[in-house]
């Protein structure tokens, strides 16, 4: 039986970081409709406060979950949603920061700023906004 | 006009440099680029589409273009888009353009405006005809991407957008105007109006409409209702031409095509009225299939001529990992007024015994060709070959068969361009950055 844990337990997936949605001290609580709205363009303001999403780069660990959990698309099918939008001349993707440490600087720093990162770097600056 | 819009690109090149240079901090500045480098070859040694004959082109499908998106926290933002191609202007030159320079303000989630150089969604892809990433074929059908000679007007965009829990309604309204040339091929020359082969008329266009889609994660709907002036910069527009017995009575005569013939007068217009309706859907059905289908009706409520036109297609495609296998089937037709003129006109010949016989046939057919008659309907199998969703390949075989005439196909001398069949082969590659 113990041979057996170890074997389950070796060939278990790695673990996965449990992220968190945070935004700036002014911006609502969401939901992740309201999440989807607005990392596609639909939504840019809430409650009077004008949004500002932003998003780690493409194939980035913590953005394809982000992507998978909370947007439910694949990069792909991200990637050419926005393609098709910006091409229609209906807006830009969400700005690309290069670390979830620039996330975090630049959700503290931006009035409406939303972000997400791993739970384990979270500080008491941001406010968690949303968490599956 | 070639230069006057080249100075508007560079005015507006230096606005966006100093709009850039002075813009806060906080404003993003997105650059991105698209292109497509294609290659077309028919069977047939007349060319089709303006380019496409068995020596082969790179002009009918190739293109590049960048865009500068500026947008603020606030909601202002500022995209300018050029794009390089082949000229609009002749059928000879390639050509920058200025296809976008257009503030846009969003005050809230539900409202768009934007003013400026805009590109109007006519048909499901207008907007994004020049980025062939974003849509499975080589070209989109020539029958119905073509109902009008541009699609980029300066003037005023709004949208408004109800967002519901699995659905998305938006109406859009625009105003504009923009200055475009109507391509004829003529067989024969009019001297002294016009000289034979290609013929570049420049028009004023005035356009109002309303588009009003429905997109949910399914399906896409798109209805618009469009009216234009089109007025010819050279004056006013022929809407009838009048047929002049030989003698009373008799069906031997001809169409005073030249107002230097005898016979009554040409019936003029101070401008063209145009009125378009465009409905389109996109159905994605199980199995990873998708059904497009389009229809666009070209209606001159006073004129008769062969560009009133119906036009349409029905595409359907399946995504199989990179690929996407699709075949469409488009046709376009003149409404029977202006196609049967058209088909009059081109056969009227007068018996040599007539005086100025010659000169009077010739412009019959040239009076054909000005008129611009449609039948056709073409038949496309292709692969899109995805290799990242910014990159594709395309392959293509488009069989087209044309009926009594069609404008996009130049005829050759002393020939029609009805009766024809072109088989074209095609292969792009496209990408976007």
């Amino acid at each position: 039986m113990p041979i057996f844990l170890i074997l389950l337990l070796l060939s278990a997936p790695p673990a996965i970081a449990d992220l968190s949605i945070i935004g700036h001290a002014t911006v609502p609580l969401l939901d992740q409709a309201t999440l989807q709205r607005i990392y596609t363009g639909k939504t840019v303001s809430l409650n009077g406060v004008r949004l500002t999403p932003v998003n780690l780069p493409p194939n980035h660990p913590l953005r394809t979950q982000f992507l998978r959990n909370y947007l439910e698309r694949d990069e792909n099918d991200y990637t050419g949603y926005w393609t098709v939008r910006c091409y229609v001349g209906k807006g830009v993707p969400p700005q690309e920061l290069h670390s979830a440490a620039d996330v975090l600087q630049f959700v503290v720093n931006h009035a409406g700023a939303i972000g997400y990162v791993d739970e384990g770097d979270l500080t008491p600056e941001v406010k968690v906004l949303l968490k599956k | 006009m070639t230069a006057y819009i080249q100075y508007q690109a560079l005015s507006l090149s230096l606005l966006t440099l100093v709009l850039c240079a002075s813009l806060p901090v906080s404003a993003d500045v997105k650059l991105s680029g698209f292109g497509t480098l294609g290659g077309a070859i028919s069977d047939q040694d007349f060319i089709y589409q303006r380019f496409i004959d068995d020596r082969g082109t790179a002009y009918r499908d190739s293109v590049i273009g960048a865009q500068v998106d500026v947008t603020h926290p606030d909601g202002w933002g500022f995209t300018l888009q050029t794009k390089a191609a082949a000229s609009s202007h002749n059928d000879t030159d390639w050509e920058a353009v200025l296809n976008w320079a257009f503030l846009s303000w969003r005050p809230a989630n539900d409202w768009l405006l934007r003013a400026g150089r805009l590109r109007l969604p006519l048909m499901l892809h207008s907007a994004n005809s020049d980025v062939g990433v974003t849509f499975p074929f080589v070209r989109l059908p020539t029958e119905l991407y073509s109902l009008l000679p541009s699609v980029d007007v300066n003037g005023l965009s709004v949208t408004k957008t109800w967002l519901g829990d699995t659905t998305e309604w938006m109406l859009e309204g625009y105003i504009g105007k923009t200055h475009a040339d109507w391509r004829y091929y003529l067989r024969d020359g009019l001297e002294p109006l016009f000289q034979n082969g290609t013929l570049f008329l420049a028009y004023d266009f005035k356009m109002i409409g309303t588009i009003l889609s429905r997109v949910s994660e399914r399906n896409t709907w798109r209805v618009g209702i469009h009216y234009t002036t089109a007025t010819w910069d050279a004056g006013p527009t022929p809407i009838r031409f009048p047929f002049v017995p030989l003698m009373p009575g008799s069906s031997l005569g001809y169409y005073k095509i030249n107002p230097a013939l005898p016979g009554p007068p040409i019936r003029y217009a101070k401008d063209y009225d145009v009125y378009l309706f465009t409905l389109g859907t996109e159905i994605r059905l199980p199995q990873h299939w998708q059904l497009t289908i389009e229809y666009g009706r070209r209606h001159f409520p006073e004129a008769v001529v062969g560009a009133d036109t119906h036009a349409g297609y029905l595409a359907l495609s399946k995504q199989i990992g990179s690929w996407t296998p699709y075949c469409y089937w488009a046709g376009i037709r003149s409404d029977n007024q202006g196609l049967n003129l058209a088909k009059t006109m081109n056969r009227n010949q007068l018996p040599a015994s007539v005086p100025n016989a010659a000169l009077i046939n010739i412009s019959q057919r040239a009076g054909a060709d000005l008129i611009n008659p449609y039948e056709q309907q073409s038949l496309a199998f292709g692969t899109a070959y995805h290799l990242s969703r910014t990159s594709s390949f395309k392959l293509e075989w488009l069989h087209t068969r044309t009926g009594a005439l069609s404008s996009f196909v130049n005829a050759p001398f002393g020939e029609d361009s009805g009766g024809r069949q072109i088989n074209v082969f095609s292969l792009s590659y496209n990408h976007t950055f």
